[in-house]
């Protein structure tokens, strides 16, 4: 297993938001988090890279326990954030970006540079630009981009294609799932429940911090109940 | 052409000088700013401890003589300036860093450093007096006289070699400081934490490295402000408290948290002091013929007499507030 995050109760204060969420996830798979608003979503994902402390419950990353193991950290043992906004270095240009997102690494890491260039080539051409005038779908590439620098073995993404025009959803979409043929685990929190269980492996459905439906993304689009409730059929 | 030297001397190179003076603290306050968002009050009284130190330099090494010709207080600016930057960091240790990790708002290490600045005066007066002092007891201030080869100019440019040194060094710092910021990992890493914290400390940043070298640089430049404004003037306790005002007009103006905003705004600030305190009456007077009899040119005419030099950065500062207060390069306060 390559992250297992087992009965997470946390919040931000007063009554917890999450009441016992589990997400479990192996390599290279995409895992998807859905659920109506104020399910929790985002705050299960910043859990899960400890942005925010549990009050109950444990994570488990390759069969270590990261429970106490504060975020900064997490990123040098291989899981990469990418907030849902302000996720990039607006003032730098795209290449300084990513060289931010490798900074703890000592090493050379001109192939992981490569890497995110063919992974997304409009940022090539765009290297030196500013990264604050890129189009908001460039914008999400650079912020995926630094995320990947560190060669993680879990992305964990917030709402990556919230805002952007259609062309650039399916585009950021495809990039994800090229990224887990990679061997890279993906964690996505999605508003669009349809689009995102179509490309999950695992689905998680939470309502009101818990976890509703845990099922593959193609069963969980046929369940009748998860349609009526969360596909608006 | 005498009345071009005139203008020459009174607004280009005073402007120029007063402007690099003001750049140099703009950049300190506007990097620490930028880093650790509250306004640092302090800056000021740690430029004029850097020119005390270079002081206290200067009279230990004044036995050894001249030192290619330049003046001791500038030769031992170096040593004034590791002095400084270790009296930053320490300050920033001492009272600074133990209220942000209390987790403080802004605003009350903004406080706190008006508090730091009375402490930096009171020790300054505790150990130096109150009197007027000069780096130029055993050496003489070179001048320069620059003639212009034009034969109506009797007049001569005239710059001293502080003021020379203070252009050079500027130059030099700002150009130094450019290589930091765009070239080098840290550098870059100052960058990105004044521009996104949060995701500064999620990419694995070091912010209290970044933290440090900050005040290392906002240090190193305040005693070079400080040294090179009390060879051009004299020094006093209250040399550089005196130019608060200004410094923070020129980073509000140039928009906080940007280094090159922080310069466009000093020499602006400077340049536009040298302005409204310069006598236009000079340069009408070879028109006079040209101006109708009943107009007499006044003897003095000038925007703001010298005295009152100081409402123009308060005039300036209020004029950014009011009608573009993210300043010229669109700085982080909105």
């Amino acid at each position: 297993m390559l992250i297992s995050a087992k009965n997470m109760v946390a919040g931000y204060g007063g009554e917890p938001v999450l009441n016992g969420v589990d997400i479990e996830l192996d390599a290279g798979r995409i895992g998807v988090i859905v659920g109506p608003n104020g399910a929790g979503k985002s705050t299960a994902l910043k859990s899960v890279f400890g942005l925010i402390g549990l009050q109950q419950g444990t994570v488990e990353f390759e069969d270590k326990d990261i429970t106490s193991v504060p975020p900064d950290r997490r990123v040098g043992l291989g899981i990469a954030y990418v907030p849902q906004e302000m996720n990039i270095f607006q003032s730098l240009t795209v290449l300084e970006n990513l060289e931010m997102g490798a900074y703890i690494r000592r090493d050379d890491y001109t192939n992981a540079t490569e890497r995110i260039f063919e992974l997304f080539p409009p940022l090539k051409l765009k290297r030196h630009a500013i990264a604050g005038i890129l189009s908001g779908g460039q914008r999400q590439m650079v912020a995926i981009g630094r995320a990947l620098m560190v060669d993680p073995r879990l992305l964990l993404l917030d709402e990556p294609t919230v805002g952007l025009s259609p062309a650039y959803v399916q585009d950021i979409i495809d990039r994800i799932m090229a990224i887990a043929e990679l061997n890279v685990g993906v964690l996505v929190v999605e508003q669009n429940a349809r689009r995102a269980l179509e490309m999950a492996d695992t689905g998680f459905v939470l309502a009101a911090g818990q976890n509703l439906y845990t099922d593959t993304g193609e069963r969980l689009l046929n369940n009748p109940t998860v349609a009526k409730s969360f596909l608006g059929k | 052409m005498n009345e071009l030297v005139f203008f020459i001397n009174k607004v280009v190179l005073s402007g120029a000088i007063i402007g690099c003076i003001y750049a140099l603290g703009a950049i300190g306050v506007t990097l620490v700013f930028g880093i650790l968002r509250f306004a640092h009050f302090a800056h000021a009284d740690l430029m004029t401890s850097g020119a005390f130190f270079a002081l206290i330099f200067t009279s230990l090494l004044s036995g050894f003589g001249p030192v290619a010709g330049l003046p001791m207080g500038f030769v031992v600016l170096p040593l004034a300036a590791v002095t400084t930057a270790l009296v930053a960091i320490g300050l920033d240790r001492i009272f600074y860093r133990p209220l942000r990790a209390r987790g403080n708002k802004p605003v009350l290490l903004l406080i706190a450093s008006i508090g730091v600045a009375l402490m930096l005066q009171g020790i300054t007066r505790l150990f130096a007096g109150t009197s007027i002092r000069t780096f130029f007891t055993t050496e003489r201030k070179d001048i320069f006289r620059i003639d212009i080869p034009f034969d109506l100019a009797t007049r001569e440019i005239v710059v001293t070699e502080p003021q020379v040194l203070l252009l050079l060094t500027t130059i030099t710092s700002i150009f130094c400081l450019h290589q930091f910021l765009t070239r080098t990992r840290l550098g870059k890493a100052m960058r990105a934490m004044a521009d996104n914290p949060d995701l500064a400390l999620i990419s694995g940043i070091n912010t209290d490295t970044v933290v440090t070298v900050t005040w290392i640089i906002a240090g190193v430049l305040a005693a070079a402000g400080g040294t090179l404004l009390a060879l051009d003037v004299a020094l006093k306790p209250d040399l550089s408290f005196n130019i608060l005002l200004p410094i923070f007009a020129a980073a509000i103006v140039g928009g906080v948290g940007r280094p090159y905003g922080a310069i466009a705004g000093g020499l602006l600030v400077g340049f536009s002091e040298a302005l409204a305190v310069f006598n236009w009456s000079i340069l009408l007077r070879p028109f006079a013929d040209l101006l109708p009899a009943w107009l007499d040119i006044p003897i003095r005419l000038s925007i703001v007499p010298t005295e009152y030099k100081i409402i123009v950065p308060f005039v300036i500062l209020i004029a950014v507030l009011l009608w573009r207060p993210t300043g010229i390069f669109k700085g982080q306060i909105t």
